[in-house]
């Protein structure tokens, strides 16, 4: 039996929660609520519970302001949100897990699921420490991404990645100071992520960092060498990309 | 009659400086033109988008989702029809600039009645015509005062004490001018400014903004004045408290 916690600003959507927990998940058991920041750290702090479900956006702060008053955090988080763009690509670079509203019961009982089995204190803490740091500098273009292999989970810095090359449905990261890294992820899902931090898509099977790129050679077929030696080659209709490159160069 | 070669270049010297200062100006008109229509494109979008602002949405369906795990069958559709007649409301709204009076006081009450669902309790409501106004022919820009009422209700409930009260009136001042009155006995826009920057959050009012956007976008396109004040209660009376939004629309 897991202790749980559900701090949302609203009281009906605090409400139909309780009531899926109650149908879906018979091993939560909602200990309190808490309609705020203020309430839910204090709510936290005098009932510690194993999980807390907190809605990302209320009245007197969000989601992370909470969050931040806690060092370490030491219980489970299921974040809940109605929808925040910015808050969303934050928590998929830090692969922590979210629920959108309404909740769908087969997203709640495999989150549950996935808290009830795998807790792991240092990984859920280094995943909420890269949470809250990008979260932190929003404005900067280096930001922390969590990968997750079997062994475990590996925080990185955008601005260590030189590459990222697909093989099937994985992806590997390349680094500058450090030894390939490979996740079960498409590579579409880091493009998207990555847009914002200076990456480019130049070919079906690669993604770059620009800020590694050392050459743009057009001949015989257009490609471009990176700061690790590797020459990766561009799509023929990606080929207008080089030449905003080779202009900054 | 032979006009002299020296006059006849002067003349196509000043056609063809005309020509060029004529393509010149056509060509910065059209530019103003495009940025106008992207600027107001931009504004549609805006306004639909604090209408149909996701929070509300996804909120209210939440909250009707607890009527379902409830088995209140009957109140779950009940929402649920007054959501998706709202919603269908506002999609044929942003299509228009005009909108019946008695269309806008539909779509007001599904947008409160879910509001007053969402937050149960917090506040309640009461919209009032005056019976002189003919509400199938005076015909108004829609939604104007709801990003007031969005933010009464969202912001300005939650400090006080008592109950929330927001009402709504539409008067007719004379003939020629209806008034929509927004009040609502909240801690006052001041006080919420206030808070908001004691936050750390510089606050824009973003109500205000997209609304002025959108009176002046009015004032171009359909040429009506329409005037909005915005009192805080507590500067004119300070036993109260609250905010009082008004709009002058001629009609």
């Amino acid at each position: 039996m897991l202790s749980a916690i559900v701090i949302d600003d609203e009281s009906k959507v605090r409400e139909t929660l309780k009531q899926m927990l109650s149908i879906y998940c018979p091993n939560i058991n909602v200990i309190g609520e808490a309609d705020g920041v203020e309430s839910g750290y204090r709510i936290i702090t005098t009932q510690n519970p194993d999980v807390v479900f907190l809605d990302m956006q209320m009245n007197d702060g969000n989601g992370f302001d909470l969050l931040n008053k806690f060092s370490p955090i030491n219980f489970q988080l299921i974040i809940v949100t109605a929808y925040q763009e910015y808050a969303i690509k934050a928590f998929k670079f830090s692969a922590v897990d979210y629920l959108l509203k309404p909740i769908d019961p087969s997203d709640l009982i495999s989150a549950v699921e996935k808290i009830s089995t795998s807790y792991n204190q240092t990984e859920t803490k280094s995943k909420f420490d890269a949470l809250l740091s990008n979260t932190v500098n929003q404005e900067s273009s280096s930001k922390k991404l969590v990968l997750k292999t079997i062994s475990g989970i590996h925080v990185v810095d955008t601005d260590n990645i030189i590459r990222c090359e697909s093989h099937n449905n994985t992806t590997e990261f390349i680094f500058k100071d450090n030894v390939p890294i490979r996740v079960s992820r498409t590579l579409k899902e880091y493009e998207d992520l990555l847009d914002d931090c200076g990456f480019i898509r130049c070919h079906q099977s690669h993604l770059v960092n620009q800020k590694y790129i050392v050459k743009v050679m057009r001949f015989p077929t257009p490609a471009i060498r990176m700061s690790d030696n590797s020459e990766i080659p561009v799509a023929i209709r990606k080929k207008d990309l080089l030449k905003g490159i080779e202009e900054k160069k | 009659m032979v006009i002299p070669t020296i006059q006849l270049s002067v003349i196509t010297i000043v056609l063809a400086a005309l020509l060029v200062i004529c393509i010149v100006s056509i060509a910065i008109l059209y530019i103003k033109y495009r940025a106008v229509q992207r600027r107001n494109l931009q504004i549609e979008q805006q306004l639909l988008l604090s209408q149909m602002n996701p929070h509300f949405v996804f909120n209210s369906l939440t909250a009707i989702q607890s009527y379902i795990f409830r088995n209140e069958a009957h109140q779950a559709s009940k929402y649920l029809a007054s959501f998706a007649k709202l919603i269908r409301l506002i999609l044929e709204n942003s299509r228009i600039e005009l909108n019946t009076l008695e269309r806008e006081v539909t779509t007001l009450k599904h947008y409160l009645e879910l509001q007053a669902l969402r937050f149960e309790g917090r506040f309640e409501h009461k919209i009032e015509v005056d019976e002189q106004i003919d509400i199938d022919n005076v015909q108004i820009p829609p939604m104007l005062a709801q990003p007031f009422i969005e933010n009464a209700i969202e912001h300005g409930f939650i400090h006080i004490s008592e109950k929330g009260m927001l009402n709504i009136r539409f008067i007719a001042e004379n003939k020629n001018c209806l008034v929509i009155e927004v009040e609502d006995n909240g801690i006052g826009i001041e006080k919420s400014r206030q808070l908001q920057l004691e936050k750390g959050k510089g606050h824009r009012s973003l109500a205000t903004e997209i609304t002025q956007e959108r009176i002046r976008k009015i004032k171009c396109s359909k040429g009506i004045n329409i005037e909005m004040s915005i009192i805080d209660i507590g500067t004119i009376d300070i036993t109260r408290h609250g905010t009082l939004v008004k709009f002058k629309i001629p009609v």
